[in-house]
């Protein structure tokens, strides 16, 4: 999903908050009116009482009101703010307030006694005012008897204009607290949300600043809150492996110009020597820019090789394959190499069936077996054993180096990494094992490098087994 | 000139050491830091060039032992390690110049006779005694104005005098400075000095090679 965090909260938030308020504010708005209109009709349904236990019915069914408009100042006419009138059961008016004077009667709606009718009306004189209606039995004019009464209806209305009043302040109270409420959470929010998001805005603009000069910082995840901890965790974990993978290609890149910045300066020498002084060419020129161009050919060649192995481009042809065969064969082709470094083997490789490409696994054993002659004490002895075990079948290369440390073996499958950085010539240009670890994925071996007690190198190659000749000898 | 030049691939090792023996220096050469740093103490050299990356003993352990030790020949790094931080490196370590392979011959020939000319002092070129003058550059020499004319190690004869002009030249500086591994016959040197006498006396019989009995040989003009 696309946008930013910060504004989906905030909309959705806002929004949110927004209804809630208003929602809320209206809901307040209508209780409080419903208690101001509910205050009124308690001082109307009062009048209406009053004047209704006044009513009192004689024995011969007349009515009588013992009221006089004087005692409530509002039906006086010249005050005239309240009024009321009275019904007899067939509908004829009985009583009116004098404020009615000449005005026109008041709409008969009534309810009972206990549930009276309230509403709003216009009252005759024009005015806007509530009303109550209830319909009611008078009580008989003398205590103790019996009147034939029917039930009359009473109407009380008075001006509403100060409950008008104080509904409209109460609207414009209501509406100005739920404005301000609201221009509250509309600063709040984007603050709020401004505030809790800093520690995320934090690792966005650390994790911007990185490039490729700055791959040693490190996100400080002390003061980071518990959700983006692990998140820094794990980028930190990422920048370690990238820097060391930078580091490493920084290395090789350095290491290729090395190796390649020296066998260029020897031929650049030869040839301005031999153009600065033509009648003095050394015999040995011709043949030491062929060994030169042979070294850079190799160089070349290995780093294609393995570039392809890396990109996934070496296609191994796995067939069965007996390693006894190859370690013999490979030996075989070095015999001069380690006469001349006067170093002996001492082989002992079982005979089994393993999946491998012949011509990749030729290779790896050549690189495995010259390495130990290279870089073996002189006259040394190099062991090479091959047992089938239950996991696969183990080849090891193992050879005296007195000089490596543990840490070494880390870096010895690296391209261009040496024990000692000066070149020594020839095709050792620190590629050998580099390749060797290359076709070793590309057959699915695997292959590790240990330093054993007295100061041995011993390089591993495990490979998986044929399935049905698992642990078995075959004479291959 | 003596130079002492330490490097481990054989090929260059020999290809830069030939063209500097060409060119007049008398060259040492060592192929790996220990021997490197051996060569050095063991005679005065006028510029010592040195690979970094070295079996045994890499160069810039090499050139601080030299320095630790006393020794302040002037020195060139020849390396392959060419990023800033590395020249700068080298250039603090207390070398006095550097230079990244692959280089062009000429420039490595230029930059050591340079250094040479610092061991001496002397910053211009030709170098002029008199009415003699030295062009190290292109190795003539001059005499009231004539070429004089001269074999590659009378020439050096020349130039090691002139760089050394008014100052007293014992006959194992010249044995050091000017014989390139070989050791000189008793009287050589003399023989040597001798012969140059005569053929700067061609066209200006003013003697400018004096002797300074039991002591050696002063170049100037006659007082």
């Amino acid at each position: 999903m696309n946008g930013s965090i910060r504004r989906r909260l905030t909309v959705s938030l806002l929004s949110t908050l927004f209804v809630v308020f208003a929602a809320g504010m209206v809901a307040l708005h209508f209780a409080v009116r419903e208690e101001f209109i509910e205050s009124f009709d308690q001082a109307l349904a009062t009048e209406a009482r009053a004047i209704s236990t006044l009513v009192t019915v004689r024995a011969d069914g007349t009515v009588s009101l013992a009221f006089s408009d004087k005692f409530l100042r509002g039906f006086d006419d010249d005050v005239a703010s309240d009024f009321y009138q009275l019904w007899d059961a067939d509908g004829g008016s009985l009583a009116r307030s004098e404020s009615l004077e000449d005005k026109p009667d008041l709409p008969m709606k009534a309810g009972s006694m206990k549930k009276p009718k309230y509403f709003f009306l216009e009252l005759p004189d024009g005015k806007r005012g509530r009303g109550i209606g209830v319909r009611f039995e008078p009580r008989p004019a003398i205590k103790g008897t019996k009147a034939e009464s029917r039930p009359l209806t009473l109407v009380v209305a008075a001006h509403s204009g100060r409950l008008d009043e104080e509904l409209r302040e109460l609207l414009i109270e209501t509406g100005t607290w739920a404005a301000a409420l609201l221009l509250a959470v509309g600063l709040l929010v984007p603050w709020l949300l401004h505030l809790g998001l800093k520690p995320l805005d934090r690792l966005a603009d650390e994790v911007a600043a990185v490039d490729a000069s700055t791959l040693d910082a490190r996100f400080a995840t002390g003061a980071l809150p518990l959700e983006l901890t692990p998140i820094a965790t794990k980028l930190n974990a990422f920048m370690e492996r990238l820097e060391a993978s930078f580091e490493r290609e920084r290395r090789v890149s350095a290491a290729m110009a090395h190796e390649l910045r020296t066998p260029i300066a020897e031929l650049r020498t030869l040839a301005e020597s031999a153009l600065r002084w033509p009648d003095t060419r050394p015999p040995a020129t011709d043949a030491d820019a062929l060994d030169i161009a042979r070294q850079m050919e190799a160089i070349v060649s290995r780093m294609l090789a393995l570039a392809r192995s890396e990109s996934g481009q070496l296609a191994a042809a796995r067939q069965p394959a007996n390693p006894a065969e190859h370690v013999r064969r490979a030996w075989q082709s070095l015999e001069g190499a380690a006469a001349a470094r006067r170093a002996s083997a001492a082989i002992e490789v079982e005979p089994a069936q393993v999946e491998a490409d012949p011509a990749l696994l030729h290779s790896i054993l050549v690189n495995l077996i010259e390495n130990a002659i290279e870089y073996g004490p002189e006259g040394g002895t190099i062991r090479i054993t091959g047992t089938a075990q239950a996991d696969g079948y183990r080849l090891l290369v193992a050879n005296a180096a007195p000089d490596l440390t543990p840490t070494d073996t880390a870096h010895l499958f690296e391209r261009f990494w040496r024990k000692e950085a000066a070149r020594s010539g020839g095709v050792h240009m620190g590629l050998g094992l580099a390749l060797v670890r290359e076709f070793a994925r590309a057959m699915g071996w695997e292959v590790h490098a240990r330093l054993e007690p007295p100061q041995t190198l011993v390089i591993a190659l495990l490979a998986p087994l044929q399935a049905a000749s698992a642990g078995r000898p075959d004479p291959g | 000139m003596r130079v002492l030049y330490v490097e481990d691939s054989p090929r260059l090792l020999r290809s830069v050491a030939a063209a500097l023996e060409r060119t007049g220096y008398a060259v040492d050469t060592a192929s790996d830091g220990e021997e490197g740093l051996w060569m050095a103490g063991c005679a005065a050299y006028d510029a010592v060039i040195l690979d970094i990356m070295l079996p045994k003993l890499d160069g810039l352990t090499l050139l601080r032992r030299m320095r630790e030790a006393g020794n302040d020949a002037h020195v060139l790094l020849l390396t392959a390690r060419d990023t800033v931080a590395e020249r700068v490196e080298g250039l603090r370590t207390g070398a006095d110049d550097y230079l990244v392979k692959p280089f062009a011959l000429e420039e490595l020939l230029a930059r050591v006779e340079a250094l040479c000319r610092r061991t001496y002092g002397a910053k211009q070129n030709p170098i002029v005694v008199d009415d003699l003058s030295v062009d190290t550059a292109q190795r003539i020499v001059t005499r009231a104005g004539r070429p004089v004319d001269l074999t590659a190690r009378e020439y050096n004869l020349m130039e090691y005098l002139a760089r050394r002009r008014g100052e007293v030249v014992t006959r194992a500086d010249i044995e050091e400075h000017i014989y390139n591994g070989e050791s000189p016959t008793s009287n050589a040197v003399d023989s040597a000095v001798c012969i140059l006498r005569r053929k700067l006396a061609i066209d200006n019989p003013a003697p400018l090679i004096h002797t300074r009995r039991g002591l050696g040989y002063v170049l100037g003009p006659d007082r």
